[in-house]
Parts: structure tokens; sequence; C-alpha cells
């Protein structure tokens, strides 16, 4: 298991369209991906409604887990969404 | 669904979706944002409202409503179903939204969810299409659009296939 954790510079957070793009991006991968709200909930990242459910909001921290598969490859592709998406 | 359906191992029924506004259906392809459009968000199927009043498709519970008032979430039997008004509206903030239930509360078929004030969506520059997402497509055998044109509140909307 492989884990970043990030601070949310996007100021509405994560909503319906980031949440979605989350959604597909983490799909795509061969790991499971965790997102944990630091203080709050945490979901797998393939499910959409619990991912708006997370409530994450601008300067939130997330911790992001990626485990099996190609964790370092993994990893990286969502280390990179969250720069670029939130 | 079929009178032999049972001879293919069939047993649960299809679960139906109704129109959840007065309006004018909007297929999939054609709603003007393509995190919809793509099916990102899951399959979907847009109503272009006559009036801004967005009904729940079916019975269910409501398993979210963001702060922006503008996208409710909803628990129907096996399905995770979001219905979001209007598009990029979280940029609205709340305003011009009136929301009619809370988180966790049981709603049935035709219920009020929230009323969109169509003049202050499109004035702020957004389409006022109202989108309802299956979130969980995935997890069923396909989503088939039942209507075209105009519908009305409570008329098949989209059909679930296990």
């Amino acid at each position: 298991m492989k884990q970043f954790q990030y601070v949310i510079t996007d100021p509405i957070g994560i909503h319906a369209r980031p949440a979605g793009l989350l959604v597909k991006a983490a799909k795509a991968l061969d790991s499971t991906v965790t997102v944990e709200k630091v203080g709050g909930k945490s979901t797998v990242a393939t499910k959409l409604m619990a991912v708006m459910g997370l409530g994450v909001k601008g300067g939130d921290t997330v911790t992001v887990m990626v485990e099996g598969g190609n964790e370092e490859a993994s990893l990286q592709v969502m280390e990179q969404f969250f720069k670029e998406n939130l | 669904m079929g009178l032999f359906d049972f001879l293919k191992g069939k047993t649960s029924p299809d679960n139906v979706l109704t129109a959840f506004a007065d309006g004018t259906v909007v297929p999939m392809e054609q709603i003007p944002d393509e995190v919809f459009s793509q099916g990102i968000m899951g399959t979907c199927c847009g109503i272009e409202s006559d009036n801004g009043k967005v009904y729940a498709p079916a019975d269910g519970t409501v398993s979210q409503l963001t702060d922006t008032l503008h996208a409710v979430g909803l628990t129907i039997g096996d399905m995770e179903v979001l219905i979001h008004a209007g598009v990029d509206t979280v940029e609205m903030n709340g305003e011009g939204f009136t929301n009619a239930v809370r988180e966790g509360q049981t709603v049935k078929k035709g219920d009020l969810l929230l009323t969109m004030d169509l003049e202050k969506v499109r004035a702020a520059g957004h389409p006022a299409t109202v989108i309802l997402a299956v979130t969980n497509s995935d997890d069923f055998a396909a989503v088939e659009a039942e209507a075209s044109g105009k519908v009305r509140v409570g008329d098949s909307l989209l059909r679930i296939r296990k």
C-alpha cells in the first residue's frame, strides 16, 4: 500500500464534475484507490456518490491510498490527477 | 419484461425511473456537459424543464444534498442516482435553488425535490437542463431510454435491466 496527502486547492472542493473524473481515472487503474478526508469519512474512489458524499471542500486535506497492482504507477497517476483537477 | 424471461434466469423485475420534471427529454449524448454526455457520471438522461421543478423519479431515500442545493443524491433500491439541476450550476452557490428535502429523508415517486429558478440560471449563462445519472450503471446489464420529446412527471423515462 502506498499513499499521499493532498490539500485541496479548488475552493468548491470535490463536487460532481471532479468526482466523476476521479472515478473514471481510478477505474482505469489496476490498484484499489481509497480516498479519505482527514478527520472525516473514507471511500473507494470508484463509487461516485460516495466520493461526493465525503463533502471535501477547498482547504481540506485528503489521504489517497493505492493498494494492489502497480502501486507506484497508480500513485503517480493519482498525484497528477489531484494536482491538475483539485 | 417478456413473457419467457424466467426461462433466461431473469427473476428480478426491471427498475423504472420516471420523468423527474415536466419538459422535453434531452438524450444523454446531447446533454451540454461532457462529463454527462460521455457517460463519465454513469448512464444519464436530461430534461429541459418547463418550470424548474424537480421531482423524485421513484421511491427512495435522499442520500445527499449538496450545500449548493443544485444536486441531490438518491438511493433507489440498488441504484445510486444523482439529479443535477443545470450545468455548472455549482458556481451559483445555491442562488436560485430551493430544496424541498433533507438528507436521509424517504421520498415517494413524484415528491418535489428542489426548485430551480430558470431565469436566474439562464441569466448566469448556464444551460438549465436537469440531468439524472445512474452513477452505478456499470452494475446493471443495461439502462435504456423509454421516452423522447415531451414528458410529464411520472411518465416512464428509463428502464434499468439487471
